[in-house]
């Protein structure tokens, strides 16, 4: 009898809760739509009014079809759930692995040392130094100008001395003198005609 | 125009009592290509007045009064017409037309001689 009671309430058409529309969409959300087919405990009403006896066990029924529903929705958004907890997951591994393992740390600590020399450098070695250098540099520039000065100075001396002692031996009528050999009066000679020789070619 | 360091040369190997300076004067003034160094030469050797310095401008060809520059010659000609002592001169000009083999030059010689004796 509570069979055929139940059979007759059910017989009544009733949304289906789990009737849902197949369209082609990209939306997986789009599965849990039922279209507003909520289970009214409205439509069950005959029955806990005829069954009173047996409301407990149709409200577990109930229940049990919205439990149903829960678990199939929750069944849904576990796994995008999991799947965001996996990518955070992920990515948290994937920086401290990068950290520890693949030396961003080193580099941080690299960069950090590095800094404090560039920081140390720009503040006492290249001014310093710099300093230094130019310092050094401007006294071994001096000493070398003070050195070449001289050089010049005594190559000067001594083609002054060769030239006063040449022209003196060629121009000056007391030095080109029987006082001389006949040898040196000889190459004076070939000079003179080497300097004459030189002079009409250039002015050819 | 001629040097004047070649002329003061020429005059210190004129004055030189080295006998080697008659050679240098040969060798660098009487071949020179130059007319006015082969005269200043030649008139060097004259001054010299010895038998050597003499020879040289007299017996030799193209050189002294035989040279083929006619200032050349006439200068020389001209310095020894000046000289004080003609003594070896002459005995050198007369050698020369006595035995020199070439005519050009005898003739020469004899020409001069007949200069000095003129003058």
């Amino acid at each position: 009898m509570e069979i055929r009671k139940l059979e007759l309430n059910l017989g009544q058409k009733i949304a289906n809760p789990f009737k849902t529309t197949r369209k082609s969409t990209t939306n997986p959300f789009k599965y849990n739509d039922f279209e507003g087919n909520a289970i009214d405990p409205l439509i069950c009403a005959d029955v806990l009014v005829s069954f009173k006896g047996k409301e407990n066990k149709l409200k577990m029924i109930t229940s049990a079809v919205m439990g149903s529903i829960v678990k199939l929705r929750n069944s849904i958004t576990e796994p995008i759930a999991h799947f965001v907890n996996r990518i955070k997951t992920g990515i948290t591994t994937a920086w401290e692995h990068a950290y520890n393992a693949a030396g961003i740390k080193n580099i941080s600590e690299k960069l950090h040392t590095t800094s404090e020399k560039i920081n140390g450098i720009l503040s006492y070695d290249v001014g310093k130094g710099i300093s230094d250098s130019i310092s050094g540099i401007g006294k071994t520039i001096s000493d070398r100008i003070s050195a070449i000065n001289g050089d010049i100075t005594g190559i000067g001396r001594d083609l002054s001395a060769k030239w006063n002692n040449l022209i003196g031996k060629i121009h000056t009528g007391n030095k080109i003198s029987t006082d001389l050999s006949v040898a040196e009066l000889k190459d004076l000679w070939i000079k003179e005609n080497e300097l004459a020789a030189n002079t009409i070619k250039e002015a050819a | 125009m001629i040097n004047k360091n070649v002329v003061e040369i020429i005059d210190a190997l004129a004055a030189h009592e080295d006998h080697s300076s008659i050679d240098v004067l040969e060798e660098l003034g009487t071949n020179s290509p130059d007319n006015e160094v082969r005269e200043y030469t030649s008139r060097a050797l004259v001054r010299k007045n010895v038998h050597d310095s003499l020879a040289v401008v007299i017996i030799n060809q193209g050189k002294g009064i035989n040279d083929l520059s006619p200032s050349v010659a006439m200068s020389t000609i001209n310095e020894i017409l000046s000289l004080k002592d003609k003594t070896e001169v002459i005995k050198i000009l007369e050698d020369t037309i006595n035995m020199h083999s070439d005519e050009g030059v005898k003739e020469n010689a004899r020409s001069v001689k007949s200069l000095l004796a003129l003058s």
